[in-house]
């Protein structure tokens, strides 16, 4: 009886290690069809998930009814109804082919306005756009993080990220320490924008609360526009 | 048998921890105050030291006869500049501004690298130009020396200015702020120094800035257009003329006809009247629209706006929208200045924000351009460990100085990693090279556990 108790314990521990011996594939680097294991299946069923082909558990595993909802999947965006997971499957699923031949490079990097903004760095920039300015309408948080990457741009400012943020006495919340609360979903989408491009500031290198500001000289810069509570300059 | 008086003894015991608890936090507060003050003071003497070396690596480059040492030394100066520049941001200034003193050192900074990047000595020109450099690098350099004299006689703190500062109180005619500014105010007098080659010329004449003047009431139809599958004859809530921006524009607030009180918001460039910014925030519900789907959206969304001949770039996927970024595409060439970008949201395929700085400021009607080196020429130009990735393309770039340069784009990789690399189509020279990092764009970890 003990025996059968510790065989059925040993399977249920074998069970539970399959999904585990998935091969970390990347995805998009080989073709997917039922019975494949993997990150890549994973990533997948993820993504049907999303757009609701599916209500399985998201295991790694192509068993039928991920079958069944990649047929689903293919149909309603036109393609050949195949139940294999190719290249115009990938690619409707926004997974970018990593084969070397096929490589579809993404170039937005080579244009991007401000290059080399790390997941870290855009950390950074969420963290000064919810603790200078949450609460304002979502163009006017945007602006912040826009004024941050003019400075960077700008020649009269340290050229880092890190160094503008961090700059002693250019930004008050980061002086006082809310810079180290936790931001918001908003703050993030702003910083993201700004940093794809959008600048609702006009190009603007500082910005202040005409309510709090204790500076007289901040007036004498040229102003461009307000949004919400910030009046932003030149 | 006196009573011991208890309660006395407990109050005193008490005054004495507090006593005891308050020594100790101003101590501590102290400390940490020098700490900060040492970082302040360090920046500060180092900005100095800084300096002196620009001027005299700045020397030794007008002396040498050889085009090794000369590279040496520019390298020196250009590294030296850099770090005082950061010392300048690392300085707690406050009201006294040294724009420009950081424009002077970007410019120094700019130029002798370009000088540098030869590999030749300097010709006479660039001589006379380096001279006239050194000559104000030395006069800067002797202003700061005076200043720290002044600041280690005076025994200035930082932190007390800093403290004043932030309470509006700093004395704006101490001595030490005084000489900060006449610092400013020599810069200001520098003669100008011709750069000729060596430093970034303006970009190219943008339209936005050419272009006919509208008038408000035209800018407005423009906006209304732009959003009318938003919703046709959307109220207006507000309108400004915004004239001190970089690109003067007006800005439309549209009430969205879903109600909540959504705003919609519509920038359209005075001169000319490109619709150049719209904004149309909302936080996307459950994401059903494919990646896709959602392209579709956004390329007959741009066809609409009766912008014709663009290709997709690149896509980046923030979950539950995506933003797509275009370019001008012509005969097979590309445009990278007239760039584009819109952001779908994959729930119902609406328009969430459009960007349109580099179609609106650069789009035109261009020269031809000249025939120049085929692909295959211009592909023997890179290094030969690379392995070119897909097919090649020209296309048009702004080379390190601003100037729209046309260009043999190839993705390249070697080992696992990827690069874009841009050759110049008339002159075989290397203007460019991207790194193209596979690390995932932007996964921001707490965008998950927001929802």
């Amino acid at each position: 009886m003990r025996s059968l108790k510790i065989c059925l314990v040993l399977l249920l521990i074998m069970l539970a290690l399959i999904p585990l011996t998935g091969t970390a594939q990347v995805p998009g680097s080989r073709n997917l069809r039922q019975g494949d294991r993997g990150d890549d299946v994973s990533e997948v069923q993820r993504r049907l998930s999303r757009w609701g082909y599916f209500n399985g558990p998201v295991n790694g595993v192509f068993g039928p009814q991920t079958l069944v909802a990649i047929r689903l999947f293919q149909q309603r965006n036109g393609l050949p109804v195949t139940g294999i997971v190719a290249e115009r499957t990938f690619a409707a699923l926004g997974i970018t082919i990593r084969s070397v031949q096929q490589a579809q490079v993404n170039k937005t990097a080579a244009v991007t306005p401000v290059n080399s903004v790390s997941p870290n760095d855009r950390h950074l920039l969420a963290r000064a756009v919810y603790s200078e300015a949450r609460g304002e309408p979502f163009e006017g948080q945007v602006a912040v993080a826009a004024v941050i990457l003019n400075r960077v741009r700008s020649p009269i400012f340290p050229t880092t990220i890190s160094g503008v943020i961090f700059q002693p006495l250019a930004f008050t919340a980061v002086a006082d320490g809310q810079f180290y609360l936790t931001p918001n979903e908003e703050a993030y989408r702003a910083a993201q924008l700004a940093v794809n491009g959008w600048d609702p500031s006009g190009g603007a290198l500082y910005y202040f609360n005409p309510q709090t500001a204790t500076s007289a000289w901040i007036w004498s810069r040229p102003y461009i526009k307000s949004i919400g509570r910030h009046r932003f300059c030149r | 048998m006196r009573r011991v008086p208890w309660i006395a003894v407990a109050l005193l015991a008490i005054v004495a921890a507090s006593l005891y608890w308050g020594f100790s936090q101003m101590r501590l507060k102290n400390q940490f105050l020098t700490r900060l003050e040492n970082t302040y003071q360090r920046a500060f003497h180092e900005l100095s030291f800084n300096m002196g070396a620009i001027d005299s690596e700045l020397a030794k480059a007008t002396v040498t006869s050889t085009p090794e040492q000369a590279m040496i030394r520019l390298s020196a100066v250009w590294r030296q500049a850099y770090a005082a520049q950061e010392k300048i941001g690392q300085i707690p200034l406050g009201v006294v501004e040294l724009q420009s003193t950081e424009r002077f050192l970007a410019r120094l900074g700019d130029a002798v690298l370009s000088i540098a990047s030869t590999g030749v000595l300097p010709n006479e020109q660039e001589r006379d130009m380096l001279e006239q450099l050194r000559a104000q690098a030395r006069e800067l350099s002797n202003s700061l020396i005076a200043l720290q004299a002044s600041v280690l006689g005076n025994n200035l703190r930082w932190t007390t200015l800093e403290v004043q500062t932030l309470n509006d109180t700093a004395p704006r005619d101490s001595q030490v702020m005084g000489q900060f500014r006449l610092v400013e105010d020599q810069v200001q007098q520098f003669p100008e120094v011709s750069f000729g080659e060596h430093v970034n010329v303006a970009k190219p004449p943008a339209i936005a800035v050419t272009a006919e003047p509208i008038t408000a009431e035209a800018a407005m139809e423009k906006a209304r257009e732009f959003v009318v599958d938003l919703g046709a004859d959307l109220q207006v809530i507000s309108q400004e003329e915004v004239i001190e921006a970089e690109v003067p524009h007006y800005t439309f607030t549209f009430a969205h006809p879903a109600g909540n009180n959504r705003r919609i918001t519509v920038e359209v460039v005075r001169n000319g009247g490109r619709v150049f910014q719209m904004f149309n925030e909302r936080t996307p519900s459950q994401p059903i629209l494919s990646i896709a789907d959602a392209q579709q959206r956004a390329e007959q969304y741009v066809a609409a706006k009766g912008i014709d001949s663009v290709v997709l770039l690149g896509v980046e996927e923030w979950g539950d929208s995506a933003v797509f970024t275009f370019c001008h595409e012509e005969n097979g060439m590309l445009f990278y200045p007239d760039l584009l970008r819109v952001r779908i949201s994959q729930d119902n395929g609406e328009i969430l924000s459009y960007e349109g700085n580099g179609y609106t400021m650069y789009h035109r009607k261009r020269g031809n351009f000249p025939e120049g080196l085929t692909g295959a020429e211009a592909a023997k130009r890179l290094n030969n460990s690379l392995t070119v990735v897909g097919t090649s393309q020209r296309v048009v770039i702004f080379d390190r100085r601003g100037v729209e340069v046309m260009c043999w784009e190839f993705a390249v990789q070697r080992g696992n990693e990827n690069f874009l690399i841009y050759i110049n189509a008339l002159n075989g020279r290397e203007e460019n090279i991207v790194r193209l990092d596979a690390r995932p764009m932007p996964t921001i970890p707490a965008w998950t556990t927001f929802r």
